[in-house]
């Protein structure tokens, strides 16, 4: 995400360029050919691990401690992205917190310095994401963020109630799929999404990947794409109209326009 | 929106048939009954157990034409409700009618939204709406395909892309 940062008579100072994994570019001050700029470069976890001058050359290194501490001093009274820095999540240098969402974190600590605003969804009210920060994210203070990687195919990251993702997980197992780095999912206090801001899964999506959408209250679809990127086969939730809950679809695209069959259950092949 | 004198069709990205029910009533308040002829991609709706059930349930203007569902109007805030019948999800089929529809669909006529609606399938869903008395179709599965021919109707739906 693009953002610039004004100081108190409204300069930009600070202004960072967006890219599809993070942002590209940090100029100081607003991105004109005069401004400084750095590129910046993140580690597998998000976090930022280098900058590099507009000619490439690396000007810093970044490390940090498991729950996000940095190792190398963070210049004094700023904001930057740096730990998750991927996914724009700044680091106050004043008070050393991280703005998660609903709730700051506080690194050196690994907790958060309020409540969980989902009653019963952690071990405690202030842990950070299960106490495994290597694995699993809180992005946002409410819900905890997992990869998930089946096979050969990356399910980007995804958020979903925890029986939801239970129910997800155990149909990967039943198909046979790996599931890598998942641990646990806890309940989001927020109501399920309005139907306004429902998301729909496209017929064609990138060749031999999933993708996921959770309706809220258990309701929910996965699509498998074929190696033409069609959709091939659907896994609904959450109704259940005589083929069970979830049930799966699959598309015929020899009819035009192509067809999705009705539902089957998934007991006896995914 | 394409408009052939009086029959419009078109296909709206932002929306599904739970959200027009819902959110924009004024679209299905001049029909009395709702043909529903696909729900969840699934073509013979009177045989599933969902609607084995309602129609169990004997409630007035609950019945079936050939093998497809037959409601009151005022019936589809339940059947959308996910707390009560929770019937639509995406991938369903409903015509309005302002009096109880007599003539069966025929089965090469489908609007569920695997793909916007053509001139060549328009044509076809237009002379079957002609002949049943249909004033309004709906089908949702990615985005909503309508056809009407009843252009405020058709304005309506419309107005959503460009928000």
């Amino acid at each position: 995400m693009s953002w610039a940062e004004p100081d108190g008579t409204g300069t930009i100072t600070l202004t960072d360029v967006g890219g599809p994994g993070g942002d590209l570019v940090r100029y100081a001050g607003p991105p004109t050919t005069s401004s400084t700029g750095s590129f910046l470069y993140y580690n597998g976890h998000g976090d930022t691990a280098a900058e590099a001058d507009l000619a490439g050359a690396r000007t810093a290194a970044y490390t940090y401690d498991a729950f996000g501490a940095p190792r190398q001093m963070v210049p004094s009274n700023t904001t930057t992205e740096r730990w998750t820095g991927r996914f724009d999540k700044k680091l106050d240098s004043r008070s050393s917190l991280v703005e998660m969402g609903a709730r700051p974190y506080d690194p050196v600590l690994g907790r958060f310095l309020s409540v969980d605003p989902v009653e019963g969804g952690s071990f405690n009210p202030y842990d950070y994401a299960y106490q495994d920060p290597v694995n699993v994210y809180d992005l946002n203070g409410r819900y905890v963020v997992v990869l998930a990687l089946f096979g050969a195919r990356t399910l980007p990251f995804f958020a979903m109630r925890g029986a939801h993702l239970v129910q997800v997980l155990r149909l990967l197992a039943v198909a046979g799929l790996p599931v890598v780095g998942i641990l646990a999912a806890k309940e989001a206090a927020d109501e399920p999404p309005a139907r306004e801001e429902r998301r729909r899964l496209p017929l064609h999506g990138e060749p031999n990947s999933t993708d996921v959408i959770d309706r809220g209250g258990g309701r929910g679809q996965i699509r498998d794409y074929g190696p033409d990127g069609r959709a091939k086969k659907d896994i609904d939730f959450g109704h259940d109209h005589g083929a069970g809950d979830p049930h799966a679809h699959d598309w015929d695209w020899t009819k035009t326009p192509p067809e999705r069959g009705q539902g089957r259950p998934i007991r006896d092949h995914v | 929106m394409t408009v052939a004198s009086a029959f419009c069709f078109g296909y709206v990205k932002e929306l599904d048939i739970p959200l027009v029910i819902e959110s924009q009533p004024q679209v299905i308040s001049a029909y009395g009954f709702a043909l529903v002829t696909v729900i969840d991609s699934h073509h013979d709706v009177a045989e599933l157990t969902s609607v084995e059930r309602l129609l169990s349930e004997q409630r007035v203007g609950v019945s079936t034409l050939d093998r497809h569902l037959v409601v009151p109007r005022d019936l589809l805030l339940e059947l959308v409700d996910p707390d009560e019948w929770n019937l639509f999800n995406g991938f369903d089929e409903v015509w309005f009618f302002p009096r109880p529809p007599l003539i069966p669909l025929p089965a090469d006529i489908v609007i569920t939204s695997e793909a916007a609606l053509d001139r060549e399938r328009a044509g076809r869903v237009a002379e079957w709406m002609q002949a049943s008395g249909a004033g309004l179709a709906l089908g949702d599965g990615y985005g909503l395909n309508y056809a009407t021919f009843d252009p405020a109707i058709a304005d309506i739906l419309e107005s959503r892309t460009a928000r």
